[in-house]
């Protein structure tokens, strides 16, 4: 140590050649400073895969128009049906364009692919399954001992395919409803004989799958905030894109004692948080868009580009019946590989909509999931207003001598305070997560939660500060959880009550210094019932629920077991019963099933994972929300470019969030939250009323209403259009933009009102 | 060694790196930094993964990056054979070497264009003229002093502005080859230096220059890369080892960075950024940036774990710096370059790191101020705003930053002038309450002496001294005097007794606890925070214990008179200089600089020294030895103390050993059966 400050000194000590170099001493005009400058004028990062790049001129499409070994089997006023009897693949004619989709290869090509792979690609179901000696195979329809039996319906048909030499029997219904295709395989037609196991099933992958870069064209997956992986001949990635619905079932994994070596520094990729995928032929010309409406909790989706494997793109959901896992049989955890003995009880559902023109794009795939929604029940709208996230920390667990204390970082009787000056400062909507506010402090003592931490005020202190910020009519939300369960912390049992994996280990986790445990779904339920009264003498009213929005996994604890599928049951009692009994939820990155419950959507994906094949990031779940539900951008705090990702707000669509504590975050360094690097309230308080201006100049504009359309006019530039008619140009680039004649300042934005789609 | 510590226990913290983090999830690794006290800590992220740099052609194999003043790419790709030299746009400019070339591993272009190849396989350097014509190949020299078997199979290559060639060969370990222009050997330049140890100290103590040659000495590991910085300084790094990993080389060879600047051993490329800010690549993906002086800026980046995504690498072989600050790195196993930019977190700090070297202090204040908004436990920003207020002499300012940024020297200089000001403010008054003090004292004595008003304070404590605790405990300050004297009245109970030793060992306890918490900021080694109670009273009274039963058994079988008793009491008796004197020590540490420092060291020393002393006494005497026997005994004692030691460890394992076999019967029993 002392060596490195020493040679700095010696350093420092002749800095005079520099000093005689540089022109004035009152403004120093560094090297640096000069390059940043060239740099932000050349950045590449609006091209990279975390921006949307413009759209390419259109080609000429060339598709298999031959109908032959095809029969018609349903047609209605936007849709026409063709199966072939061999292979069940399908074709359907959108009448409305003309358009021919193909499940399969066409037939008059040759393509470089070897059997298995084009048996594949042109079977309706292709199965993975293990004999007695838990060997995998795979088969399909057109398997040499696989037999069919096509009966025709109404809108479509039902086939019985036979795998004889997997000893398996299931049943699939094709049928067309409407612009939809919907395909399904009951859970109740499937069979399974002595020695074939069900492993996992694919449906139909090659639907509108293309080669190379015949088309213009891309896959969009539901990475992050929505990601497309636009058509190339080689692709720069060497393996496919493949994620589990909802992330992976915790219940399967192997303990985190073996991934640690790629988690030590990485982040795991975001989770997908809706089941669904699409693709496009020539944006705003054709595309499919799929929403898998059952078995969803069991699905994989994967997206091979061309170059992967094969020279095709496509992509489809792998449904998993049965899922390996490790059964260690020692501390030192070895152990051998198995599969689960008792299948998966599932129906699957796939609902495949067909977009033409405009809608033929991203923005046309979430407007259509978000109708979809709407008409199903599953989201309704909210208030939707502009307004900033202020998260405070409250207390967090501190290691000390003897027993643990608690460390102060913002007192209950702050918050007035703070609010009170960022009114004057003209911030007028906002509202508040109070975190840690439980006994022990944030990593403390959940799940149990009362009573309250007595060092951050006392029970009177609270209910003032409720009652006082009521009636400035900004909501006080109480962060909470139901999912995760501190080592040494009250309310549960550390072995009947925790969440435990097919193997028999217990989910257990650690942040920093604490660990912590999932628990059993069924006691989650169980100790909101019971806290419910809790609340309600404490006036709480609002809470944030972080965790318990995003996870599902299996639970295989011997009493309370739950599948993913009961699970997903389970929590949403559990919301809506807090919702109900309590009052209203914010929640954290909440899963698809979860959205009607929702009252704030917080810590809303802005980014996908930056998977080298993914070529563009689009906005596609806030496409899904905006003026439905409220949603907030992750915490300010972290942002690393400081004027580009408030951009990003704006042209998404979200909110401002800040984390916030009244002392130093300095404090915080060995305490669990030592993640929390910056947050003293101080320090931050300018950037907050810049951000809420901006946020009010921009999105003020278009409260409740929902996005129409989204055009990239150059790297860097985009317009997002509303349904009032207002349209928001957002100019990352640093020289100004010139549109129909109104200039967009460098890195800033215009609103626009174009007044002619009034809704 | 404290160092290597805190890295250890840093990997071992970020080993239980949480699954959920505060920070958005835009780049797939966290970004780190050091914080004040020397830990690892996250920070906004300090470069953003672009993507793949897109070219025309296929890259196969790239081994090395260079990166020249026009910003043209040239890649050496040991796959196609070739170098192929692309524009910043990824447009293939000029292909060199295509037939010529067998496996190039190091490319370098000098100022005129000219490119130079290191191949491994073809045993030369080769030198191209910027259309691609070959000018020159740099065989293996043929001056004596090159030595006859030492190898020559050329990996990297750096050409300094005379145009003296720098050769990093396989196996070099007599250091870098350094040829002149026209290909003549000048010398092995900057020899790698190993570790010193007991051991090479020792061997360096006995042996004499020519004795040396003879004997088998640890031969440093060759350096592993180089880079030439634009006044011509060579950087190098090691792979290997954890002594002096990064190197910058002054004309002399020698080494001008910390020798412990880093432990990383798998480092594989080094580079040198526009402000001189160094940037290494290690083989698991993870890129370090280091400032000129060595001083750790960031750690980001990491291992592909499968999936795909940028920012993660199979397997980096080589780190080039553009002339706008972006990073791009080669990937051999993925076959691709991926291209990084740095962000304006990065630019702040950056301009504050160019102005500070610049001597613009105060100027770079605002910067500094603007990191540490945004990451309040940047521990260089907390030093550079220490420095600045120093140099504005604002030394409350000053001496709070380097606190928090754990830097001794600035803080022992900072207090000093604190504490000199304070002299000068109050030294008057400070004389005259001493003086007013010893008056007061003088007046007391002399009326006591007249009128005995002390006598009820005297009569009252000669009542205490009755009180048999008391008067044990007191007992301790004999010792200090009358060593030999006072162990012959230990066997007697009223002088001493269980009682009083064990309150001894409890308030040694807790002076042990106060010199951890107490001991100034220059003097201790031991943030509070590390402090674990059980661990403290474990390291504290373990040995203790330990020395306790070892010397009993030992002396039982040597004809010791001594009792349990006797030595439970002795030792904590013969601590009596320490129990006594590390209070003061402690209070006084305080007011210390570093300046000052050998009077809080040598008074350590002699207290230790005494209680030894006094220790040795005791044995000696409770045991009824001879000097030679109380120098048997205490060996015998240590080793006693080794062997019970060792024995615990050994049951420690089976008893794991077994209680593993059980559960793994029952496992397998209750899974198969």
């Amino acid at each position: 140590m002392y060596k490195k400050w020493a040679i700095l000194l010696i350093v420092l000590l002749f800095p005079i050649q520099v000093i005689a170099t540089s022109s004035s001493k009152n403004e120093p005009e560094t090297e640096v400073s000069e390059v940043q400058e060239e740099l932000s004028k050349q950045t590449l990062r609006f091209s990279s895969n975390q921006f949307t790049q413009p759209e390419k001129e259109s080609k000429s499409v060339e598709v298999d128009t031959s109908m032959t070994n095809f029969e018609q089997v349903a047609e209605n006023d936007k849709l026409k049906l063709y199966v072939n009897r061999d292979s069940l693949a399908l074709k359907i004619i959108d009448k409305r364009t003309g358009y021919i989709w193909n499940s399969g290869l066409a037939e008059n090509r040759e393509y470089k692919l070897n059997d298995r792979w084009r048996n594949m690609a042109n079977s309706a179901v292709t199965i993975t399954y293990i004999d007695d000696k838990n060997k995998e195979y795979v088969e399909n329809v057109l398997s040499e001992e696989t037999t069919t039996e096509l009966n025709l319906e109404e809108n479509g048909f039902t086939a019985v395919i036979n795998f004889k030499k997997a000893d398996i029997v299931l049943q699939l219904e094709v049928e067309l409803d409407g612009e939809d295709l919907v395909v399904r395989i009951p859970e109740s037609k499937i069979g399974e004989g002595e020695n074939g196991k069900l492993v996992s099933l694919r449906l139909y992958p090659f639907l509108g799958a293309v080669h190379g870069n015949e088309i213009n064209g891309y896959m969009f997956i539901p990475d992050g905030s929505g990601a497309l992986i636009r058509f190339d001949e080689n692709s720069r990635a060497n393996s496919p894109y493949q994620a589990s619905v909802y992330g992976n079932d915790e219940g399967f994994t192997r303990s985190v004692d073996d991934k640690k070596d790629t988690q030590e520094q990485t982040s795991p990729p975001q989770k997908i948080t809706m089941p669904v995928y699409g693709i496009v032929h020539e944006a705003k010309k054709n595309g499919l868009f799929t929403v898998i409406e059952n078995g969803s909790e069991y699905g994989e989706l994967i997206a091979y580009p061309s170059g992967v494997s094969t020279n095709f793109n496509w992509v489809t959901s792998d449904y998993h019946y049965r899922y390996q896992y490790f059964q260690p049989t020692s501390r030192s955890m070895s152990g051998y590989n198995t599969y689960q003995k008792n299948r998966n009880q599932f129906d699957i559902k796939e609902r495949t909509t067909f977009l033409v023109k405009e809608d033929a794009d991203y923005v046309g795939m979430a407007k259509s999931y978000q109708q979809y929604l709407v008409e199903s029940g599953k989201l309704s709208r909210k208030k939707d207003e502009v307004d900033v996230r202020l998260e405070f920390l409250g207390g967090e667990v501190k290691e000390g001598i003897l027993w643990d204390s608690v460390l102060k970082m913002t007192s209950i009787n702050d918050l007035p305070k703070y609010v009170r000056q960022l009114q004057q400062q003209n911030v007028e909507n906002m509202h508040i997560v109070y975190r840690g506010w439980t006994k022990g402090g944030l990593t403390g003592t959940f799940p149990e939660k009362f009573p309250i931490e007595k060092e951050l005020g006392s029970k009177a202190d609270y209910k003032d500060t409720i009652l006082q910020l009521k009636k400035k009519d900004i909501p006080l939300y109480f962060y909470t959880d139901y999912t995760k369960a501190y080592e040494g912390a009250g309310g549960f049992s550390g072995s009947t009550d925790v969440a435990r994996k097919k193997n028999g280990e217990t989910m257990n986790f650690s942040t920093f210094d604490r660990n912590y445990f999932y628990l059993s779904p069924k006691d989650s339920l169980e100790l909101a019932k019971k806290e419910i009264d809790d609340y309600k003498e404490n006036s709480i009213s609002k809470l944030a629920m972080d965790t318990s929005a995003n996870v599902l996994f299996s639970d295989f604890n011997s009493d309370k077991s739950a599948t993913r599928r009961e699970m997903v049951d389970l929590y949403t009692d559990m919301h809506e019963l807090l919702d109900k009994e309590v009052g209203s939820l914010s929640l954290y990155q909440p899963n698809d099933y979860l959205w009607s419950v929702t009252e704030r959507y917080l810590d809303i994906p802005m980014y996908s994972s930056n998977y080298s094949f993914v070529t563009d990031t689009v906005p596609f779940i806030q496409i899904v929300l905006k003026g439905y539900i409220p949603y907030y951008a992750p915490f300010s705090n972290f942002h690393f470019n400081r004027d580009e990702e408030v951009l990003r707000m704006v042209e998404y669509g979200a909110n401002p969030s800040f984390y916030l504590t009244t002392q130093s975050s300095q404090l915080l360094m060995n305490t669990p939250s030592r993640d929390l690097y910056t947050s003293e309230f101080d320090k931050w308080e300018d950037e907050i009323v810049r951000q809420y201006e901006m946020i009010q100049e921009s999105l003020g504009e278009v409260e409740g209403a929902s996005i129409e359309s989204r055009y990239i006019h150059e790297t860097g530039v985009v317009e997002v259009t509303y349904s009032n008619g207002k349209s928001i140009i957002v100019n990352y680039t640093n020289e100004p933009y010139m549109i129909d004649g109104i200039e967009v300042k460098a890195k800033w934005f215009k609103v626009l009102n174009k007044g002619d789609k009034t809704s | 060694m404290r160092k290597t510590f805190i890295i250890l226990f840093c990997l071992w913290v970020s080993g239980l790196f949480p699954i959920h983090s505060s920070a958005s999830v835009s780049v797939p690794y966290k970004t780190e930094t050091l914080s004040a006290d020397g830990n690892v800590i996250e920070t906004q992220t300090a470069y953003v993964p672009i993507g793949i740099f897109e070219n025309e052609i296929e890259i196969s194999t790239p081994e090395h990056i260079f990166i020249d003043d026009h910003n043209d790419i040239y890649i050496a790709d040991s796959g196609t054979k070739s170098v192929t030299k692309f524009d910043e746009n990824g447009k293939v400019k000029r292909i060199f070497g295509e037939g010529i070339l067998k496996q190039p591993l190091g490319v370098f272009v000098d100022q005129a264009n000219d490119v130079y190849v290191a191949d491994y396989t073809a045993e030369k350097v080769f030198r191209f003229s910027k259309e691609g014509k070959l000018i020159k190949e740099y065989e293996r020299p043929k001056s004596p002093l090159f030595g006859e078997k030492s190898p020559y199979k050329p990996q990297k290559i750096s050409v300094d502005p005379r145009g003296n060639l720098y050769i990093i060969g396989e196996g070099s370990t007599n250091g870098i080859i350094q040829l002149n222009k026209a290909g003549e050997f000048l010398g092995f330049y900057g020899v790698n230096t190993s570790r010193p140890t007991i051991m090479t100290f020792l061997q360096d103590m006995i042996t004499t220059q020519r004795q040396k040659a003879s004997l088998f000495m640890k031969v440093p590991t060759a350096p592993t890369n180089i880079s030439i910085d634009e006044q011509g300084l060579v950087h190098t790094i090691t792979s290997g080892t954890d002594w002096e990993v990064i190197r910058k080389l002054n004309i002399a060879g020698s080494n001008m960075l910390p020798t412990d600047i880093s432990s990383t051993k798998n480092l594989v490329d080094i580079a040198i950024g526009p402000i001189g800010n160094i940037y290494t690549v290690g083989l698991d993906g993870k890129i370090y940036e280091y400032d000129r002086f060595g001083n750790l800026l960031f750690v980001f980046g990491g291992k592909d774990d499968g999936l795909n995504r940028n920012g993660l690498f199979m397997q980096p072989t080589s780190i080039e710096v553009d002339n706008m600050g972006r990073l791009f790195v080669a990937d051999r196993e993925k076959g691709t370059i991926q291209i990084f930019e740095p962000t304006d977190f990065t630019a702040i700090l950056h301009e504050g790191l160019s102005l500070y070297a610049e001597g613009f202090y105060i100027e770079s204040q605002k910067n500094w101020k603007e990191i540490l908004n945004l990451n309040s436990s940047f521990g260089l920003a907390h030093t550079a705003m220490g420095q600045a207020y120093f140099k504005q002499q604002l030394y409350d300012d000053a001496l709070k930053e380097f606190k928090s940024a754990n830097n001794k020297a600035g803080y022992s200089d900072a207090f000093w002038e604190i504490r000199q000001k304070w002299m000068q403010d109050h030294l008057s008054s400070v004389f005259s309450i001493l003086l007013s003090l010893f008056i007061l004292w003088s007046i007391v004595r002399y009326t006591d002496k007249k009128k005995k008003i002390l006598q009820p304070l005297r009569d009252w404590f000669g009542k205490m001294k009755n009180l048999k605790l008391l008067s044990q405990l007191l007992f301790l300050l004999r010792f200090l005097k009358h060593p030999i004297d006072s162990f012959y009245y230990l066997p007697k109970t009223e002088r001493v007794s269980v009682l009083s030793a064990t309150l001894l060992y409890i308030i040694l306890f807790v002076e042990y606890l106060f010199v951890l918490y107490c001991t100034g900021f220059l003097f201790s080694y031991k943030s509070v925070e590390d402090i674990n109670i059980f661990l403290e009273a474990a390291t504290l009274f373990i040995p203790i214990i330990l020395f306790i039963v070892a010397n009993y058994l030992v002396s039982t079988i040597t004809d010791g008179s001594g009792r349990f008793r006797d030595i439970y009491i002795g030792t904590i008796y013969s601590l009596a200089p320490i129990l006594l004197f590390i209070v003061p020590i402690t209070i006084v540490s305080n007011i210390l600089t570093i300046n000052e420092s050998f009077i809080f060291t040598f008074s350590m020393q002699i207290i230790t020294v005494w209680s030894i002393f006094i220790l040795f006494i005791m044995i000696q005497e409770i045991h009824d030895y001879k000097f030679v026997e109380t120098i048997r005994n205490i060996l015998v004692t240590f080793f006693a103390m080794l062997i019970m030691l060792l024995v615990f460890f050994v049951i420690y394992v089976l008893l794991d050993q077994v209680y593993e076999f059980i559960l793994t019967i029952i496992q397998e029993v209750i899974l198969r059966v």
